[in-house]
């Protein structure tokens, strides 16, 4: 049974003590992930306050030694165990768990499916179910320190995102740069230890505001099928000292454990600012430690893919930018024009509409962030609305809607091209926004 | 403090929109928490939503009216809004409320300085912040700033030097800094200046305004330069040619070494958004060739030959018709003005 889920669990029952069904639940999973002292703990719980609880009470009489008969039939031995028996019989060599845990079966009740029970001697005498009838609880003789301090995963919550990038529409070259730098080299192992190519290294997205970076690496962790972990500043920072350190080694930690992961830096600029222009002595801290951690100089990184996306790399630490960490860089344009109608689209599709041309609305919509066409139809839908509530007659949203609404939009990326233009201008050339100059280049704004 | 407070206190300068996040459900519960409205009136003042700010800082002052920070929140929140009066009185009063702060002084100064309406007064306050927080790089930088709005440039560009030893990233300063250089006709300075500001902080619009300035003051000169080539033409045409080659050689020269990439990619830039201003170079350069070529002719000849007049009269009429584009780039460019006052 999953140990973080337990701890989350925990945690939750813990935030609420008066949340039955849940601590019944906790209760079950303690008892067949082999604690059963923590399940009567909880069990008992329930049962001061529902006394009448059949199922707590039929938990109750599992974890006390007695096996209900639906339990029996469907839990494998093994699993019925409990997994601090199994060790301390190993340890004992007494016999092999799997014949103990047959054992202690047969003791508690009776089994037709089960195999036939041994007659019992001195020499097969099940020492760990005689000490929890006489209730001695035996610490283990020798104790091992744990590798790594136990994480609390439930702050950083884990998805399995499902969409790939064949999902993503349009954005054609920001995909094919995130096969050249990131998934050709992953997919081909055998090519990779040819060229003695490495894997470390992340990859940060930049570009305007609104246009699917978040996106984008969602995606790109469907590709991996890999775990998505996303990280905002909010979850990291903290004014105590050294807390936020804590947490940033905490996060790195849950993506090792969580691997193959990606791990994702939204709005990285605001936590890898450089460290030269704040004077937050707790964020200096945090990007120190963050640095280390993607240095993975007390741990390694395998299968710790890093993700990061700013709106302003300007704002970026160099330091993060240094090769083995956010070494490579992807600029995620506006969308393109397939893009745009895939946009429209997927705003649209879940509204009463007639006559929509999509492909006309992406061909006049260039310029235009995915945030601001999902603005423009929300305009269009408060449009149809207004007119559906002062006609007294209900009608869809039309192309005149939608034009009505482009009309009044303004492209909302205009500061940031300028800002962006300002950055090719009179930054050191060295070939990192090479693809911005380019891109400003065809667009005449240079 | 409690825990939204805690983090949103450490959030609020880095991720303001993220410490409202926090702040706005703590705020449903504990809407009388003095210090999470100031908070909160924080944030919304970097997120440029100032009349929101200005009801909670209004509201956390009724709630301590013995701190000057709430006064100080609604004095700048006053002053986004534009209630220069209002922003100024508030800020006096903080500094009744709290003389030790330097904060306080600071604020004063710099609400005049918003107003365009710095006096003695406001530089007594930037003094007299300065004297209370000598190791922080803003009161230097203020001081600057007001001194350079006095028009006392040898101040300001003192303070504005202070305040980059102390923080040599400090973008702001530098910036103010080239502005002093410019007011002193240190073009080069200034221009170094600028480059650099662009280079730490792409997000300073008034840097490529104030480059494209210096652009315009180099034509200026470079013109000046002809019509003083034109009055010493009929004593000498080879002075008249040897101080146009010196102007747009050492400017060549200037730009190619202290000026760097930056530089030329600015320059080449300018056609975009100010094509006028590249005709009236583009006429005072073709003036400098003939008045150029004139001086090569007449070397060691004597003036007045029929080709000596020719180019005479061509460089004449190109400097001429570079005082016709000026008259005609300002017109054009007032007619783009935007009525009223931007900062």
């Amino acid at each position: 049974m999953s140990q973080p889920l337990i701890a989350s669990l925990r945690r939750a029952v813990a935030a609420n003590p008066e949340d039955l069904p849940l601590r019944l639940h906790l209760a079950e999973l303690l008892l067949h992930s082999g604690d059963p002292s923590g399940a009567v703990t909880e069990l008992a719980t329930v049962l001061a306050s529902e006394p009448a609880n059949a199922a707590a009470r039929q938990l109750m009489t599992e974890a006390l030694g007695g096996r209900p008969e639906a339990a029996a039939e469907t839990q494998p031995a093994a699993e019925t165990q409990p997994a601090a028996q199994t060790e301390l019989n190993a340890g004992a060599q007494t016999e092999p768990a799997a014949d103990t845990a047959a054992d202690t079966a047969a003791d508690t009740e009776p089994d037709e499916a089960a195999p036939a029970p041994r007659p019992a001697s001195g020499a097969s005498f099940d020492w760990s179910a005689a000490e929890e009838q006489l209730g001695l609880d035996v610490p283990p003789m020798f104790v091992d320190q744990p590798d790594t301090e136990p994480i609390s995963d439930s702050v950083f919550d884990l998805e399995r995102p499902r969409l790939t990038l064949a999902e993503v529409g349009g954005m054609t070259q920001a995909k094919q740069r995130l096969e050249a730098s990131f998934l050709a080299p992953l997919r081909n192992p055998e090519l990779r230890r040819m060229y003695r190519k490495s894997l470390r290294g992340g990859l940060l997205m930049y570009g305007p505001p609104g246009c699917g970076k978040t996106y984008l690496a969602r995606a790109l962790a469907g590709e991996l099928q890999a775990g998505f972990l996303s990280v905002q500043i909010t979850d990291v920072l903290d004014q105590l000292v050294g807390s936020s350190e804590r947490n940033v080694r905490e996060l790195f930690l849950a993506a090792r454990r969580a691997a193959p992961c990606v791990l994702f830096f939204d709005e990285v600029d605001a936590l890898g600012q450089r460290r030269s222009q704040t004077r937050n002595s707790a964020l200096r801290g945090t990007i120190n430690q963050l640095l280390t951690e993607l240095d993975g100089v007390e741990q390694d990184n395998d299968g710790v893919f890093v993700l990061a996306a700013t709106n302003q790399p300007w704002d970026v630490d160099p330091a993060l930018r240094r090769p083995g960490r956010l070494d490579r860089t992807v600029l995620i344009l506006p969308p393109d024009e397939p893009a745009r109608e895939a946009i429209f689209r997927h705003h649209l599709s879940h509204r009463p509409i007639a006559g929509i041309d999509t492909r006309r609305l992406a061909g006049r919509t260039e310029g235009l962030s995915g945030a601001d066409i999902a603005y423009a139809c929300e305009l269009a839908a408060e449009h149809a609305l207004l007119a559906s509530v002062a006609s007294g007659q209900p009608r869809p949203i039309g192309m005149a809607d939608l034009e009505q609404a482009l009309a009044g939009i303004q492209p909302s990326i205009g500061p940031w091209l300028e800002t962006a233009r300002n950055l090719v201008t009179f930054g050191e050339d060295d070939g990192t926004y090479a693809e911005l100059r380019g891109y400003l280049k065809r667009a005449g704004r240079l | 403090m409690t825990s939204p407070v805690r983090q949103a206190a450490a959030l609020v300068q880095l991720s303001p929109a993220s410490a409202m996040r926090l702040l706005a459900p703590y705020l449903a519960g504990e809407p009388d928490d003095w210090f999470a409205l100031c908070l909160a009136a924080q944030a919304l003042i970097a997120l440029e939503q100032p009349e929101r700010a200005l009801e909670l800082s209004r509201r956390a002052a009724q709630l301590n009216p013995t701190d000057d920070w709430p006064v100080r929140l609604q004095t700048i929140a006053h002053r986004n809004l534009g209630h220069h009066a209002d922003a100024t009185e508030l800020a006096r009063r903080s500094v009744l409320i709290q003389p030790a702060n330097w904060q306080t002084h600071y604020l004063v100064a710099n609400t005049d300085l918003w107003a365009d309406a710095v006096t003695q007064h406001s530089m007594a306050a930037a003094e007299r912040a300065r004297e209370l927080a000598p190791d922080d790089p803003s009161t230097h930088n203020l001081v600057g700033q007001v001194a350079l709005a006095l028009g006392k440039s040898r101040l300001a560009v003192r303070s504005l030097e202070q305040a980059l030893r102390l923080d040599p990233e400090n973008s702001i300063a530098r910036h103010e800094l080239a502005r002093a250089h410019l007011r002193r006709f240190r073009l080069g300075k200034s221009v170094t200046g600028f480059l650099a500001v662009g280079r730490m902080d792409p997000t300073i619009p008034q840097t490529r305004i104030n480059l494209h300035n210096i652009a315009i003051r180099t034509v200026q000169l470079l013109h000046y330069a002809m019509l003083l080539a034109l009055l010493l033409s009929p004593f000498s045409a080879q002075a008249s040619a040897g101080l146009v080659l010196l102007i747009v050689l050492g400017a060549l020269v200037w730009a190619r070494y202290r000026g760097g990439p930056a530089l030329l990619r600015f320059a080449a830039s300018i056609p975009r958004r100010d094509p006028l201003l590249v005709v009236w170079a583009g006429l005072l350069l073709l003036a400098g060739v003939m008045l150029v070529l004139r001086g090569a002719l007449t070397l060691g000849k004597p003036a007045g030959t029929a080709a000596d007049g020719g180019l005479f009269g061509v460089a004449f009429a190109l400097i001429f018709a570079g005082v016709a584009t000026t008259w005609i780039r300002r017109l054009h460019l007032r007619s783009r003005q935007p009525s009223g006052r931007s900062r």
